[in-house]
């Protein structure tokens, strides 16, 4: 309490501010343009922040992946397009709703749902803390290559229909990660005589080209869409927050499923509300309205999205793991400052910790505050030209990368990266995996390497009651996932024998 | 993309990827080292090695699996009229804006960041298709934000002009600190 109280300190500062303000307006407004997202903002941003303290930088940042799915709900009920990929289920009834002339209710709904959600996951942030420090010290080296294997298995696992291709685009991450002088034997690997490849393949010039670049060609080869806005005009505004006192169950138990999958890596958002959305289907006493503006659809996407990411922070500060691409993101700025996250930094820097937690309490306040009054300026921003959105990501993506070394080498890679991610999206391949890859490979071969130390044989990696307990769980989640894929294999081959 | 260009995309995805990791999976001895007397694990090639194994087990799998989805799919008589080659044609479109890119951060320690980046938003606002006077105006303005908020205010690391050295004593440093 002490500690919490003592965190406090922070809201004396006035930079800390200006990121607490800029991250959540700025978050909610990136989120709102169809089209940029969080991952592309926070890509462009990430190098600026390395000039930043850290507490103002993550607090910019985390402000920004918080606020970027409160905006994204707003396109997604009024136009039915997701502002980020994770609000796509809300397009189901928000935009049914705004169909049904009750746009308001719906954004109202969303809103206040989001802000459940988000303070929801914070304060189980804020109680698990001491178990939390008191778990993490206790992960050894093998533990944490094995929870880290786990966050990979993960994310292959979770790419229903599309696991080879991740578990493909996650080993190409890995081996990228590789590339360059090793720091062991100080040997070259796979640099093919090339000088610009002995400092291997930066992360943000490869995050930079993926996620911005390749959507600034999206945006830059595509079309503009023109959009008709519904007018909110003396809709009432209250009723969101009743549906949400009426529906409290749902919003308890979505928030809830948020928690629980932020902090597994490599889960993320779209199971926190795919899992919310089919409960509170289930339990709903009129199951029929679901997908035809059920107030109880908006609030188990919205309420799950917005408590995922402060859980996802556990895995990153607890063990140094990222969940997913954006805290892999966030994990740049910890090491630029010599803050490594993992079992002693609750030890180290405990205050940054609590004053992280207290950031992300005050980043839900000001965008709830900013979104009931100004959600109808907001309306003309999503309406900016595709194209012209283009040339502006475009324009962002150079200040990303060049301000890194001011070399033209990182923006040629950059470029090529943007080339590839623009593959991987026409053939609507995920690109998350790749990044995880090179995150999750880069620890795993550290930990692999100082776990060797203590180890004779492969045995010796699980023999550990935590590095058991999760290689008994990664073994299940395999003949899990293998059940499935025989049983869809049995479905289809009957299916086709049917069809003849 | 109808599903036989999709599939189409997915048969020369593939082919590259199983290329790629032949490839890689060749340049092993050549691109790292060995150290004989050392532990395998601790050998500089085993984890890169363990990573492209990887690569082309999933690369070479996917690869089958989209070799029968296309066998299923000629036997069901869908219509499939693309080529592998005519879908990596599209997938070279971006090449123009690489260009336009690369040419922007020619340009910099050239031009100065500021008036690289006017430059840079009003022409591709002009390659865009865009002729309406207050678009340029946006476009313009877009920038000139752009470089107030990442180099004047945050003060991030971005050559300067090489025509600044021209200007007076006090323009040139005004100039250099702040675009």
């Amino acid at each position: 309490m002490d500690m919490l109280l003592q965190s406090l300190d922070i809201f004396t500062r006035l930079d800390v501010w200006l990121a607490l303000f800029v991250g959540s307006i700025g978050g909610v407004i990136i989120g709102a343009i169809p089209g940029v997202g969080p991952a592309v903002a926070i890509a462009i941003l990430l190098p600026a922040t390395y000039s930043m303290e850290p507490i103002v930088g993550i607090t910019l940042l985390v402000g920004i992946y918080g606020a970027s799915m409160y905006g994204g709900a707003i396109p997604a009920i009024l136009i039915n397009t997701p502002g980020t990929p994770v609000n796509a289920l809300t397009t189901y009834d928000g935009y049914s709703m705004t169909q049904q002339g009750r746009a308001r209710r719906a954004l109202t709904l969303a809103y206040w749902s989001s802000f459940f959600g988000g303070i929801f996951s914070v304060i189980c942030l804020m109680m698990m803390t001491s178990v939390i420090a008191q778990v993490a010290p206790l992960f050894g080296s093998r533990d944490i290559l094995m929870a880290a294997l786990l966050g990979l298995v993960l994310v292959i696992v979770s790419h229903r229909g599309q696991s080879l291709i991740a578990g493909l685009l996650v080993f190409l991450g890995m081996f990228i990660a590789t590339i360059g002088m090793e720091s062991i034997r100080y040997t070259k690997r796979f640099t093919f005589d090339q000088s610009w490849l002995n400092s291997g393949m930066d992360l943000i010039t490869v995050l930079l080209g993926l996620f911005a670049m390749s959507q600034a060609f999206v945006l830059l080869i595509g079309n503009d869409f023109k959009v008709s806005m519904p007018d909110l005009k003396g809709q009432p505004k209250r009723e969101g927050f009743y549906d949400l006192m009426k529906y409290k169950t749902v919003a308890l138990i979505s928030a809830a499923m948020g928690v629980i999958m932020g902090i597994i890596p490599g889960v993320g958002e779209f199971l926190a509300q795919f899992f919310s959305y089919n409960i509170a289907n289930h339990i709903s006493k009129k199951p029929e309205r679901f997908g035809k503006g059920a107030p109880e659809g908006i609030i188990a996407s919205e309420a799950a999205n917005n408590a995922v990411p402060a859980a996802a922070m556990i895995p990153l500060l607890a063990l140094g793991i990222p969940g997913e691409a954006l805290t892999a993101m966030m994990l740049s700025v910890f090491y630029v400052h010599s803050i490594i996250p993992g079992p002693n930094l609750f030890i180290n820097h405990a205050d940054f910790v609590y004053g992280l937690y207290m950031s992300l309490f005050v980043v839900n306040v000001l965008i709830m505050i900013f979104l009931l009054v100004a959600t109808r300026p907001l309306l003309r921003i999503i309406q900016i030209p595709q194209r012209f959105l283009g040339v502006a990501i475009m324009g962002l993506s150079f200040v990303g990368v060049y301000s890194l070394r001011n070399s033209l080498v990182d923006c040629m890679i950059c470029a090529g990266f943007g080339v590839f991610g623009y593959v991987l999206r026409r053939l609507k391949m995920p690109i998350v995996p790749i990044i995880l890859g090179m995150v999750l490979g880069n620890i795993m071969e550290q930990k692999f390497r100082a776990g060797m130390a203590r180890v004779n044989d492969f045995t010796d990696f699980i023999d550990r009651p935590i590095s058991f307990s999760i290689f008994i769980i990664i073994i299940i989640v395999l003949a899990v996932h293998g059940r499935n894929l025989w049983r869809n294999y049995q479905r289809n081959n009957s299916a086709s024998q049917n069809s003849h | 993309m109808n599903s036989s260009e999709y599939l189409t995309g997915e048969k020369a995805f593939a082919i590259l990827m199983a290329m790629l990791s032949s490839f890689l999976l060749y340049s092993i001895p050549q691109e790292t080292q060995w150290f004989s007397g050392m532990a395998v694990s601790k050998q500089p090639r085993f984890w890169p090695a363990m990573c492209i194994i990887g690569l082309s087990l999933f690369a070479f799998s996917y690869g089958f699996s989209v070799w029968r989805k296309a066998a299923a799919m000629t036997n069901n008589n869908d219509d499939i009229n693309t080529t592998e080659l005519g879908e990596m044609k599209h997938w070279l479109g971006p090449i123009e804006f690489v260009g336009y890119f690369l040419l922007y951060v020619v340009a910099v320690p050239w031009l100065g960041y500021l008036l690289a980046t006017l430059i840079y938003f009003l022409l591709m606002t002009w390659r865009m298709g865009y002729r309406k006077k207050s678009m340029f105006w946006i476009s313009a303005a877009t920038g000139l934000l752009i470089v107030l908020l990442f180099k004047t205010l945050l003060q991030v690391k971005i050559t300067s002009g090489a025509w600044y050295e021209l200007l007076p004593d006090a323009g040139a440093t005004f100039m250099i600190i702040n675009f």
